[in-house]
């Protein structure tokens, strides 16, 4: 199957065709969702350079798995689902290394690792929403994108995040109250 | 404020709607102007969340490249693992059948050699 062939495939026939090796589809598959996989990664890990890592990874986790992909879902479902995973092996594989005193010293700062003049963009992260969601600690951020920006049910989160339902609402509600804190700080002043 | 617009401040994080906080609460925010300005911020800021679906990052150039430079490796791996796997097993095979054609010919050697002995 050639580049030019496999462009006029929708995702489900390109899923057909990767699932019996077809490498060409799974890359036409990639380019398509690149976007979308890399943004939530952003979202989850809170930098780029990881991000990076956590797409390519989650796409390579991806074809080894299409075989397995039953197609009760979106492609793209599926994909967010193998990057939130990723997602969290980095951080945890992150977590390990950070005990280690010199890489605390050396490492990057996460607001540092977005800021526009290194990334070049973009409203998807950026903006003061964005700003606000990437201040708040991973446990919270995670959930409350989770939720809110994916729609996943709490069921969903609290089983990918390996904590339970009643935790996952706890962190909701402190994530969601945390960034209406964050907006709305200067017109509460203004009140007061 | 009163008790009600602090329990409505405490509940509004954690619903997706005013009507889930409960009759007696619902009934409350639509006589109260502030608890309705804060159910209207947790509202918008639900909205917006919302809206970040739509709105993606521009991945690196490098990221598709990467993946299948990746996947070619990984496949290449995966060959290699299966040539290595099948000249193993053919060593395995061959091994065997030696083995099989040694014990059969000892048997052989044995079983001729009693019987010249018996016929001795």
């Amino acid at each position: 199957m050639t580049q030019r062939e496999v462009e006029r495939f929708n995702d489900e026939e390109l899923v057909n065709l990767a699932s019996q090796g077809d490498q060409v589809a799974f890359s036409e598959l990639v380019r398509i969702h690149q976007h979308e996989v890399y943004t939530l990664a952003v979202r989850m890990v809170a930098d780029r350079e990881l991000a990076h890592d956590v797409a390519q990874e989650a796409f390579v986790r991806a074809w080894r798995a299409i075989g397995r992909f039953r197609g009760d879902a979106k492609f793209s479902t599926w994909m967010h689902r193998i990057t939130v995973n990723t997602a969290f092996t980095h951080r945890d594989r992150r977590k390990r290394t950070a005990a280690d005193p010199l890489d605390v010293v050396y490492r990057e700062p996460e607001s540092e690792s977005l800021s526009p003049e290194r990334g070049g963009e973009s409203a998807a992260i950026r903006g003061p929403l964005g700003d606000a969601l990437m201040a708040l600690p991973e446990s919270l951020r995670s959930v409350v994108i989770l939720k809110d920006v994916y729609e996943w049910s709490h069921v969903e989160i609290a089983e990918h995040l390996d904590i339970t339902v009643t935790a996952a609402k706890v962190r909701l509600h402190r994530a969601r109250k945390s960034l209406r804190v964050a907006l709305w700080r200067h017109q509460d002043e203004e009140v007061a | 404020m009163n008790a009600r617009c602090a329990v409505v401040r405490m509940r509004l994080p954690g619903v997706d709607s005013v009507d889930d906080l409960g009759e007696r609460l619902t009934g409350h925010v639509e006589t109260c102007l502030r608890c309705q300005a804060e159910a209207a911020r947790y509202r918008t800021l639900r909205r917006r969340l919302g809206a970040l679906s739509r709105d993606l990052a521009t991945a690196p150039a490098t990221l598709v490249p990467s993946v299948i430079t990746r996947i070619e490796i990984d496949e290449s791996e995966t060959s290699a693992d299966l040539r290595i796997g099948l000249r193993r097993a053919a060593v395995a095979v061959s091994a065997a059948a030696g083995a099989a054609v040694a014990a059969t010919a000892g048997t052989i050697i044995v079983v001729g050699l009693r019987r010249s002995h018996h016929a001795a």
